[in-house]
């Protein structure tokens, strides 16, 4: 049982059609095992986490509220988690026998995800904390005091997280990653479907670079993409996971 | 690939003698089954070893499937009727020859003695990339061969175009379309009966299949009312070779005149899209209006708004634009004013 499925085009290519359908039940499972395995571990084994003391503050410095994410960051998680929940849907549906007109909306949904993205990386360079979700040193060090601790060995405390914690921070990677590969191998399939963006007509002008590259282009991106698409079911429910159970007392003091 | 023309794969045949049987082994078997009807569309994907399915469920036993029932209601015509049955069949000629001059025009009288109504509708797309075996979109694959600058698509889609681009090729869908025909279909939940343009799917909706049917599915008959018997009637195919061809482009119309106003009016094309398209605007926009030259040109011109065609087939704009013209205004109006 393969994992990418193969067929010879009229050019003797071995291409890759797409990833195998299994993989979709088994990035299911894969997150509902997860959701189960982390609440089982967060009701009845998870221990509250100590953190090293905070140096000493002065309250009356600091402003009654303190806003976690602006408006902006806000309203480009929800445009992004929409387009992301839209683009699930439409690209699995019509494989249950769905029957609709899914290209459309999915490819309406992955250009607001795409220009969500590039928004945001604007956004989050130029008028945000950058490094902020990005691991640093510190991370590491108190991931290992963590690590230490649960594994029963001796270590100090961690210190309190900033911002994020680092599980966030990775998390935040791979969803980059993946984010980033879907909509990379997405404008490749956009060539080959009629819209009113013109990534059509340019695959046809391109066209002179070989039926064959052209066709090695998007049978790979296809692949690819259905690949990461996978990817993201399963980074989607354990988002939801995440967001669904209360496990806060993890982190706080 | 399409090499081996000869040994068809192995499959288990089965002939069942009743419509309820049939449908049970289809539904038993799922998509392992194949539905033998004439053949004709069949035994090509079974000889090019293309389509290796497990079942074969051979219709040509069942006996309610076959023949033709009139009614003051209208007609009802089995799916396994032959071409040749519904072409020569006094009541269909008489009132509903719309049908008989479609039914009279698919390929050859050999073929039309094999092949069915139910077969004719149901035929799979004739794409040479897609017939051949190659992976494209229809066939599960991920690209549209005929879609690019080398691509050979001179037969292909100009409107409706969604990854794939191949036609729908049956002369007889369009003609049932303007007759307002009903499709009976008999499914694991029951009879079902389903509009004649609702039958058929584009590649928007379904890439890999032409028609609504699922798996276990069976097309029994199909029903004709009354409503349009003994109307205006206009049929025209316009292919390569006039002795036996598949469709560059047909078009069907039935027409209720008031002197020479368009009462109402059913117009439908086959051959520019992946299913017959019934042409909903062009209806409203003649109806009500003089039977005329000038009626047809804007209606011609209407029906190809929104065409975009491929490399090899803009021949087909205006031949489109042409036949719903002379559907609507009649021959002897062909001649366009401008």
């Amino acid at each position: 049982m393969g994992i990418l499925e193969w067929a010879t085009s009229p050019l003797g290519q071995r291409v890759p059609i797409h990833i195998a359908w299994f993989l979709i039940w088994v990035a299911l499972i894969a997150g509902l095992v997860f959701l189960v395995v982390h609440a089982i571990y967060v009701r009845y084994f998870a221990e509250k986490t100590a953190f090293a003391a905070d140096p000493p503050v002065n309250v009356g410095q600091l402003p009654t509220r303190i806003p976690r994410h602006s408006l902006a960051a806000r309203l480009f998680h929800w445009i992004m988690a929409a387009a992301i929940f839209v683009l699930l849907f439409t690209a699995f549906l019509p494989k249950l026998g769905f029957r609709f007109d899914w290209v459309t909306y999915h490819w309406i949904a992955g250009t607001v995800l795409a220009l969500s993205i590039f928004f945001h990386i604007i956004h989050a360079t130029f008028y945000l904390d950058f490094w902020s979700i990005w691991p640093d040193r510190a991370d590491l060090e108190d991931a290992r005091k963590r690590f230490r601790r649960f594994m029963g060995k001796p270590a100090g405390l961690p210190r309190k997280f900033a911002k994020y914690p680092l599980e966030n921070k990775l998390y935040h990677g791979v969803v980059m990653l993946t984010g980033l590969a879907v909509i990379a191998t997405g404008i490749f399939m956009m060539f080959r479907v009629r819209t009113i963006l013109p990534a059509q007509s340019l695959f046809i002008q391109r066209y002179d670079l070989g039926p064959d590259v052209c066709a090695a282009w998007v049978g790979r991106s296809r692949a690819d993409h259905s690949g990461h698409r996978s990817c993201l079911l399963r980074r989607a429910s354990g988002e939801i996971t995440d967001y669904c159970i209360d496990d806060r007392r993890l982190h706080e003091p | 690939m399409a090499v081996i023309r000869d040994v068809m794969p192995a499959f288990h045949l089965y002939q069942p003698t009743s419509a309820a049987d049939a449908q049970k082994l289809l539904e038993q078997n799922g998509t392992d089954a194949l539905a033998l009807a004439g053949g004709l569309d069949s035994f090509d994907w079974l000889k090019d070893r293309i389509r290796k399915p497990k079942a074969v469920i051979d219709l040509g036993g069942v006996r309610e499937l076959k023949g033709i029932r009139t009614s003051d209601d209208g007609v009802e015509i089995g799916a396994m009727t032959t071409l040749t049955e519904v072409a020569q069949h006094p009541v269909i000629r008489e009132k509903y020859s719309l049908l008989a001059q479609a039914a009279e025009l698919v390929a050859s009288p050999q073929i039309r003695n094999q092949g069915t109504l139910g077969g004719n509708v149901s035929q799979d797309a004739r794409c040479w990339y897609y017939r051949a075996g190659w992976p494209c979109y229809r066939a599960g694959g991920n690209i549209c061969y005929a879609d690019t600058p080398v691509g050979r698509n001179r037969e292909h889609a100009i409107l409706h175009a969604d990854r794939c681009v191949a036609v729908n090729p049956s002369d007889t869908a369009p003609a049932l379309i303007a007759l307002d025909a009903k499709f009976l279909i008999l499914t694991s939940k029951g009879r079902q009966a389903v509009d004649a343009e609702d039958y058929f799917i584009g590649p928007d909706l379904d890439i890999t299949h032409m028609n609504i049917l699922q798996p276990g599915d069976l097309l029994t008959a199909i029903r004709i009312p009354a409503n349009w018997a003994s109307a205006e009637f206009y049929f025209e195919k316009v292919r390569d070779r006039n002795v036996w061809d598949f469709p560059l482009m047909n078009v069907a119309s039935a027409m209720k005149l008031s002197g020479c106003t368009i009462q109402n009016m059913r117009l439908a094309v086959n051959a520019v899209a992946a299913r017959p398209l019934r042409l909903k605007l062009v209806e409203d926009s003649v109806r009500g209006k003089v039977r005329e030259a000038a009626t047809g040109e804007a209606a011609g011109r209407l029906a190809v708004e929104g065409a975009v065609p491929l490399q090899f087939n803009a021949y087909k704009i205006p031949l489109m634009r042409n036949l719903v013209k002379r559907a609507i205004s009649g021959v002897q109006e062909a001649a366009w004013a401008s």
